[in-house]
């Protein structure tokens, strides 16, 4: 049910525990894949985002919101008043503060990015995980992760000394 | 631990319960969150789980001293190919990360993601380098871990490979040719390309770069194929009279000739020139600590000073280096077994500086004892290439690749000495 308020158009997008997110078209379209929805006109009615509850869901609407291109008042891009290089420095930040959650939340965010197809969330989401490890020790990274070791010892063996200099 | 998620967000649909976007349905949304406290994600696949599955078990091998909740990640392949593809472009990551899981390595060894990898990255795996081995020229691969084992020799440079190398670059290596020519040999798809040299340069000694002159926004050499080249020679009058030339692929013919004067008596030596932005460079031999800069862009060529403590009495110790950001840099080799990094900054008035931005230990960075370094031969550079920022240093017991800036280093098998490496680095052997 797409609505019209202040002039805006409104998309209604729910999750699949039944929580509904009225928001900006413009926001909802920061996603390509709602985008392309409702440009091949599939959006009359609420969106269902299979897959991602409704707590990741209003996380990615909150990176939405912010990461949208603002226009102000006046219809004038907020960007012709505002130097780029503020805005982006101020949108570092602004990221560097939302990704300040746990793992389970941030693998469900690169999960949410990764079908909604959100570049920017997914390019944060999945960036800030391999930062996170890759100064780690093997052991290290499998732990963080939870990813099980199925190699045989000798294979790991094997692997090692194949490319022994990068485990020194 | 678990309020940041609600943490407050700065978009304009700000209500009175903070500025969350989900304007309506704020009490749902608390209780909603309260539920799913433990942040595993579970609420996901309730109703329709086809296409997103998430792994809602806790895991067994979670951290145990960690006050987070374990947590895994989700076991669609996809993910993991997403996290994987934001790996460091460095030496050791890929092969690291190999060793993980067996799913990771298989993920890293597929062309598919190693092209997705690279592009990413926007730079062409290093594949090898074509070097003087026993004559003729022999190709040494160093890719790593390798998609599917490039054989050494899988590249070759045909009926040319017995010719003197003057330098590579973009997926080409130029080579002399036999009849006042150069050639610009394309290894991957076995074409060659003759190009007769202007006469200004006939009987002369002169370097010679080749270069991609695709101009397309967003170009990224590594499938530079089909694309247009440049070559540039250089060459010297009276060892003061610097002088261009720029052939163009697209037009078969040489540009006009393109002279400066040198400060002072500068003797050019033979040596491999460094392109950072649009500018090349070629450091000048035997006196002072001149390089000769070519703007590819305004057809200027000037000499400029490089550090002054610089020891350029021969090429061995030092390359030109792209030190990022469009400034030209400089490895150096000092006596006291260090690599020094030098960046030259231009400041608003257009004074030049060079600073030493980072000195380390050669031993340390090899993983050579010290006391070996001490009563061996001086180390020389022997290679650089610009796309994957590694360089080529020969030491007593061998050939390493360096890489400045993330300061990793890898001794090359079955390699132990060479003049100069010219390197190949492509996507081509990744697929399409």
């Amino acid at each position: 049910m797409a609505t019209r308020e202040a002039g805006k158009k409104m998309i209604m997008l729910k999750s699949p525990d039944g929580m509904e997110f009225e928001v900006e078209e413009a926001v909802a379209m920061e996603s390509q894949t709602i985008r392309k929805m409702i440009e091949d006109d599939c959006a009359d009615t609420a969106i269902l985002i299979p897959n991602i509850n409704s707590k990741i869901l209003s996380r990615v609407i909150e990176y939405c919101n912010k990461h949208v291109p603002t226009t102000g008042a006046t219809g004038a891009a907020a960007s012709d008043t505002v130097a780029p290089a503020a805005l982006a420095e101020d949108l570092k930040i602004w990221d560097a503060e939302f990704i300040k959650v746990n793992r389970a939340t941030r693998f469900n965010l690169i999960q949410a990015a990764s079908y909604l197809n959100i570049k920017g969330l997914l390019d944060l989401t999945s960036q800030t995980t391999i930062d996170t490890i890759s100064d780690n020790s093997l052991e290290e990274i499998r732990s963080f992760l939870s990813t099980k070791n199925d190699y045989l010892p000798e294979e790991e063996q094997t692997i090692r000394r194949e490319n022994q200099w990068a485990f020194q | 631990m678990e309020t940041s998620l609600l943490m407050p967000g700065r978009g304009r649909s700000a209500s009175d319960e903070g500025s969350r976007p989900a304007r309506s349905r704020t009490t749902c949304l608390r209780s909603q969150i309260n539920v799913d406290e433990d942040g595993a994600g579970v609420a996901c696949n309730r109703r329709s789980g086809k296409r997103l599955r998430a792994r809602t078990h806790a895991s067994e091998e979670g951290d145990g001293s960690s006050p987070e909740p374990p947590a895994s990640l989700p076991d669609s392949e996809d993910m993991v190919r997403e996290i994987l593809l934001r790996l460091p472009l460095d030496l050791y990551s890929l092969p690291r990360a190999s060793a993980v899981c067996k799913q990771w390595r298989c993920i890293l060894a597929d062309p598919k993601f190693l092209r997705r990898f690279y592009a990413h990255h926007r730079k062409p795996p290093l594949l090898g380098f074509f070097h003087y081995g026993s004559t003729p020229i022999t190709f040494t691969p160093v890719l790593a871990p390798a998609p599917d084992r490039i054989t050494p020799g899988r590249f070759s440079l045909g009926h040319y490979s017995n010719r003197i190398l003057i330098d590579s670059r973009h997926g080409r290596v130029l080579v002399l040719g036999p009849h006042q020519e150069v050639v610009v040999c394309d290894p991957i798809t076995s074409k060659h390309h003759r190009v007769p040299i202007p006469p200004e340069f006939n009987g002369r000694f002169f370097n010679a770069t080749v270069l991609c002159a695709a101009s397309e926004q967003g170009h990224v050499h590594g499938s530079c194929h089909l694309c247009p080249f440049k070559v540039v020679l250089v060459s010297y009058r009276e060892n003061k009279h610097p002088y261009a030339c720029v052939y163009s692929s697209e037009t078969a013919t040489w540009g006009n000739v393109i002279s400066t004067v040198a400060s002072d008596d500068t003797t050019f030596g033979p040596c491999c020139s460094t392109l950072v932005d649009n500018v090349l460079y070629w450091p000048a031999k035997k006196k002072g600590d001149d390089i000769v800069e070519f703007d590819l862009g305004t057809q200027n060529l000037n000499v400029i000073k490089g550090p002054p403590c610089m020891n350029m009495n021969d090429f061995d110790n030092f390359h030109i280096i792209d030190a990022e950001d469009g400034a030209v840099g400089l490895v150096a080799l000092s006596r006291q077994l260090n690599l020094q990094m030098w960046r030259r900054r231009v400041d608003c008035r257009g004074v030049t500086t060079w600073l030493l931005q980072k000195s380390v230990s050669l031993g340390e960075l090899l993983k050579i004892p010290s006391w070996t370094m001490r009563r061996i031969e001086p180390l020389k550079v022997v290679g650089y290439d610009e796309d994957t920022d590694v360089i080529f240093l020969e030491s007593h017991d061998g050939v390493y690749m360096v890489q400045p800036k993330s300061m990793q280093a890898r001794k090359l098998n079955g390699i132990s000495s060479t003049y100069y490496c010219y390197t190949l680095a492509s996507l081509c052997l990744l697929g399409g």
